[in-house]
């Protein structure tokens, strides 16, 4: 009891620290003009849990799973670490998740795509972690296929048959894809 | 939500952990703590429970811990128990198809006879206590489970594992406490070390199983390449110079990782790729190392300290 309550002590030192500072980088890119050190602390604000990536755009940690998984399980695999499959909200936040989750080589299966949280249900897309849906950004002639392709994908590779899909959304069905970005908020 | 949970297992597990909580099961190899779980829950469940202690579904790796985890779980019940095994492909007779939900190999199996069997798009592993032996479920079967975490990590106190920052980015691992980058660019060693410098780091090294494990997550394609070229796989920062391998941001040399027959052709491969996917013609060399002459990559890892 007495030795935990000296760890907790030495911790809260550093949520008061973190606390003091905005959330947003755009923000505070105004109030801190010219002051370095500030800058550079802020650069360094996120608190994302092991194996995330912060991104200081939109403020929230990501990780890219390069393992075949459906709809089903990379839903899953998100919520069992507390995260939700990613939303894009932005070309910026759209153009993050490419870089992050580009395989970098030959990709010309139908199936080599990169799941997303973007679902058809009750006859309207929406993101499963609840947020709106206020950015869109399907390839030419997407989405179609609306019996069955439900689920969203993002084109992170180039396809030599495909290259207009490139860093666009392709709706699916329930075949593996080749990865899955999951996204959640991060601790302080 | 998450309150109630929390005190449910603040009164199974003091404040205070010397090793492990009492009703906690401390296995020395590995210093993990493991707890057995009576309650009948789906794969996807158990994993949750396990994820609240900060832990995950237990993995095997070896005779001796198969049948110290068979034997300790024999004492609360006899039958099927959860591992922390997971495929998503068809051919479940591959290992390179299964995966450990902590993130480690699937490097060691204890299959009953006639195992493992397909059950259709998905498949999980499950441990019989009476045999030790292994074989496939559904994921959806309600069965008993064991979750494993660090002994060094007090489950009830979540906040002091409160991670470093990275800055953007960059991705944070605990269990070295850096930070490192996974960049796809196909680039020269070079111009991938003068990249990493440029952000205030440089090429990653590697000094653990565990943090070779990591890069391999943080960089694979996810994709078998076909070809016998080596511009699919990724840079890390082992130079050989002054007639040694040396690490380019200056740490000890204390892990190695080659493949097999590797490293080879000394008179010109003096730089070191991570093989992060499979190679067709060279299954042995997947997550390992090897030496590669002056060409370009895929993509290079690099690694800095974090800011705490």
């Amino acid at each position: 009891m007495f030795l935990s309550f000296i760890i907790l002590s030495t911790f809260l030192p550093s949520v008061v620290f973190s606390a003091s500072f905005p959330s947003f980088f755009n923000e505070s890119a105004y109030e801190t003009s010219g002051h370095k050190p500030e800058i550079y602390q802020l650069e360094y604000s996120g608190g994302c849990i092991s194996g995330y990536t912060w991104f200081s755009y939109t403020n929230f940690c990501y990780k890219s799973t390069a393992r075949a998984a459906n709809f089903n399980d990379a839903h899953n695999a998100c919520r069992s670490e507390g995260s939700e499959l990613a939303s894009i909200h932005s070309l910026t936040e759209n153009q993050f998740l490419v870089q992050l989750s580009a395989a970098g080589n030959r990709v010309n299966s139908k199936t080599n795509y990169v799941m997303i949280g973007l679902i058809f249900e009750n006859r309207e897309w929406s993101w499963t972690d609840g947020s709106s849906v206020n950015y869109l950004n399907w390839a030419a002639g997407e989405p179609n296929n609306m019996k069955h392709e439900l689920w969203t994908a993002l084109v992170s590779d180039v396809n030599p048959k495909k290259g207009q899909m490139y860093t666009h959304w392709n709706n699916v069905n329930m075949d593996r894809q080749r990865a899955y970005i999951c996204k959640r908020a991060p601790l302080n | 939500m998450f309150q109630p949970t929390i005190f449910v297992f603040s009164f199974l597990i003091p404040l205070v952990s010397a090793q492990c909580g009492p009703g906690a099961i401390y296995q020395a190899s590995g210093s993990r703590c493991l707890n057995v779980f009576r309650t009948a829950s789906s794969f996807q469940s158990a994993e949750e429970i396990c994820a609240t202690l900060s832990g995950h579904l237990v993995s095997i790796h070896n005779t001796i811990d198969n049948t110290f985890i068979s034997s300790q779980a024999q004492k609360y019940f006899d039958g099927g128990v959860w591992l922390g095994a997971k495929t998503t492909a068809p051919d479940v007779t591959n290992p390179l198809n299964w995966y450990w939900t902590d993130g480690s190999n699937f490097d060691y199996q204890n299959y009953k006879v006639g195992q493992p069997s397909p059950q259709g798009d998905t498949a999980c592993m499950q441990l019989q206590t009476g045999t030790a032996k292994w074989q496939t479920t559904n994921c959806t079967a309600q069965l008993p489970f064991i979750c494993s975490y660090s002994s060094s990590v007090t489950p009830t106190c979540p906040s002091v594992t409160i991670p470093s920052h990275c800055p953007s980015g960059y991705t944070w691992y605990d269990e070295t406490d850096f930070c490192y980058k996974n960049t796809v660019r196909f680039t020269s060693f070079n111009d991938a070390r003068s990249s990493c410098q440029a952000d205030g780091g440089d090429l990653a090294s590697i000094h653990s199983a565990n943090e070779n494990q990591f890069l391999v997550d943080l960089s694979k394609a996810g994709i078998t390449n076909k070809d016998k070229s080596h511009s699919d796989d990724v840079f890390i920062g082992l130079v050989y110079q002054n007639s040694k391998w040396q690490w380019t941001d200056g740490s000890a040399v204390n892990f190695l990782n080659w493949g097999d027959g590797e490293p080879n052709n000394m008179d010109k491969e003096w730089w070191t790729s991570l093989v992060a996917d499979p190679h067709e013609d060279k299954n042995t060399e997947n997550t390992r190392w090897n030496n590669v002459a002056q060409i370009d990559m895929r993509a290079f890892i690099c690694k800095k300290a974090p800011l705490h």
